[in-house]
């Protein structure tokens, strides 16, 4: 939707200061808080507003065998499973988008220079979602620094089930990050 | 009636690969157990290898000449014991892919419902590829790095079915030697072979032991910070000495009277006053090394270096260390020397003085962190007491590894050597009675 921005937190201090910037921003921006991570997430907030500009990524957690491209709940599950891996020995990168549009072109271009692999992952379905967005630019932008194919991890393009058992199945965790990197960095 | 392979053995903590100089069976001959079935040159050392049972020799997969890996099949041989025999090593796997790893699989219970490509959120997994597959960022490198097209094909690929990442290019770009890029580019390989280099001059192929003082050299280089000091010491009485008891000192003991014992001696029971000399690194720990075991570097007959070492110097009377120096030489000369005889060392002297050489700046036998080396001795005019002398002078360089000694330290233990060393007597060389 044009002239729609779209915001997407994962950490406390990052709600505080994106929805800061968002309230001044002059376009309509949409500002998305995950459920799940309304009592998951625990972080204590500086009293300083620190203006967050909209369109930047943050690394949460640098490497540089590979990075993992997400937003949202997904960070926190790829920090868990890059910590376990660091235990591997697999030394993987995680960005946090932030925010979804614009999303930071830089920032993934230079996180692909870095690691020349990368794990795009998200909530949604797979089909037309973000991450087709983010493996495309990859695709256009820094090709030449692949050192694997793109590689995407998001929910199946089925109806959100209800029980317990098949909505851990359905949803991307820590477990089914660290078994793609694995494949990705083995590649 | 079985048939088992045998091994290259393991011959010392740091060693990779043995030469298989003979063979005392050939095919088809019976072998009793603990017989010698080869001889494997290693690391300095001849080691005579036994059959582990009664048998036949069966084949031989390494000829005299060839080298092996430790663990790898050398010969198989039939056997009607019946013992169980340890697999040979697989070759160790390049890729991490057989680790385990802790993840779960949460969709495992829905797979066989719907089948795992619509349920494992990726999606289909990665493509399968042959080996020629290239990434782009792989050709990117090899374009900018000039690396051939052949060149790319002889790097081992530690990806799947065994693709060239990028990790191998760049370890292979950091091993590829500095102007191999002509030789390379001339004849499309990555190591020249005798062929490619042999319109330069007279190939000589190195040695199993040249190789390894090669690494070894280049590997201490790179390891410590290696510093030399050389101090002067005044051996004029020792030369009196020496010349005045040799005849009588050989009669008794057996063996000549050698500076270089001397040297020994006295270093020795220095060494006790500076343990930081008298030490190994490991990693990022020092150890100060309980016993004092001096290496003595000894030229071979066939231009090679072996450093048996004189356990225990620091216990010895000066006839002993004698004795057991000239005892060493010997069977490094015959190239008898064993495992126990070249290991264990905690400093080392290499005297060059032989040839002449007054002042050296000898390197590190690591993990050691300091060695003695000799001059000649010389006799030259110096100044006492306002007065010219002649006197007979040695300069000793010490080299030391200035991440563990530091130059006052090198200094005051040189200045003790000195001193200690001027001021020897017949009573602490055991000649007193002769």
């Amino acid at each position: 939707m044009p002239g729609v921005k779209v915001v997407y937190p994962a950490f406390p201090s990052d709600a505080r200061n994106l929805i800061y910037t968002s309230v001044l921003d002059p376009n309509p921006v949409i500002f998305l808080e995950n459920k799940y991570l309304y009592r998951h997430v625990k972080e204590l907030v500086p009293n300083e507003i620190d203006a967050v500009r909209l369109g930047s990524a943050r690394i949460v957690r640098p490497g540089q065998e590979a990075v993992v491209l997400t937003y949202g709940a997904m960070v926190h599950e790829a920090v868990h499973a890059a910590t376990r891996l660091a235990g591997q020995g697999y030394d993987v990168m995680v960005v946090d988008m932030r925010t979804l549009k614009p999303y930071d072109e830089d920032a993934i271009i230079a996180a692909v220079a870095a690691t020349n692999r990368v794990l795009v992952v998200h909530e949604g379905w797979r089909t037309c979602g973000f991450g087709a967005e983010l493996s495309a630019v990859v695709a256009e932008r820094a090709f030449h620094l692949l050192d694997a194919p793109v590689m995407r991890l998001t929910a199946p393009d089925v109806p959100v089930p209800y029980a317990p058992e098949l909505e851990a199945a359905f949803r991307p965790n820590a477990d089914k990050i660290e078994k793609a990197l694995v494949e990705l960095i083995e590649y | 009636m079985k048939t088992i392979p045998i091994l290259m053995p393991q011959m010392g903590q740091s060693v990779a690969e043995g030469t298989i100089i003979k063979w005392r069976k050939q095919v088809g001959e019976e072998v009793a157990a603990d017989e010698v079935l080869m001889e494997v040159e290693s690391d300095k050392i001849t080691v005579e290898v036994e059959s582990p049972v009664a048998g036949r020799l069966n084949s031989i997969l390494k000829e005299e000449g060839a080298r092996a890996k430790v663990g790898e099949v050398v010969a198989m041989l039939e056997t009607e014991a019946d013992i169980h025999v340890d697999e040979p090593a697989e070759p160790p796997k390049e890729t991490r892919s057989n680790r385990p790893h802790a993840g779960g699989d949460g969709g495992q219970v829905m797979v066989s419902v719907m089948g795992e490509d619509d349920w494992n959120g990726g999606g289909p997994r990665l493509p399968e590829l042959t080996r020629d597959w290239l990434s782009p960022f792989v050709l990117r490198l090899a374009m900018l790095n000039n690396i051939s097209l052949k060149e790319l094909q002889e790097i081992r690929g530690s990806g799947q079915r065994g693709r060239v990442t990028k990790n191998d290019i760049l370890e292979y770009l950091a091993r590829r030697p500095l102007g191999a890029t002509s030789i390379a580019q001339a004849t499309g390989k990555a190591t020249p072979t005798p062929r490619d280099v042999e319109r330069l001059g007279q190939v000589v192929p190195m040695t199993s032991i040249r190789r390894t003082i090669a690494d070894h050299m280049v590997q201490s280089i790179h390891t410590s910070a290696h510093v030399t000091m050389v101090h002067m010491v005044d051996m004029t009485h020792i030369v009196e000495l020496r010349n005045r008891i040799k005849a009588s000192f050989e009669r008794r003991y057996g063996v000549k009277m050698s500076y270089t014992a001397v040297m020994i001696y006295v270093t020795a029971r220095v060494l006790k006053d500076f343990p930081t000399a008298n030490a190994s690194v490991f990693g990022d720990n020092l150890v100060l090394r309980n016993e004092v075991n001096i290496g003595c570097a000894v030229a071979l007959p066939d231009e090679s270096l072996v450093v048996p070492v004189v356990k225990n110097a620091d216990k010895h009377s000066f006839p002993e260390i004698a004795q057991e120096l000239e005892r060493l030489i010997k069977l490094a000369r015959e190239k008898q020397l064993k495992r126990g005889d070249v290991e264990g060392g905690t400093f080392s002297i290499s005297n060059f003085g032989a040839f002449g050489s007054i002042i050296g700046t000898p390197i590190i036998y690591q993990p050691q962190v300091a060695i003695l080396g000799m001059g000649a001795i010389v006799r030259m005019p110096s100044v006492v007491n306002d007065h010219v002398v002649m006197g007979d002078r040695l300069y000793l360089s010490f080299s030391f590894d200035h991440r563990v000694i530091d130059g006052a330290q090198g200094g005051r233990f040189l200045n003790a050597i000195q001193t200690r060393t001027e001021a020897l007597t017949e009573k602490d060389l055991g000649c007193e009675k002769l």
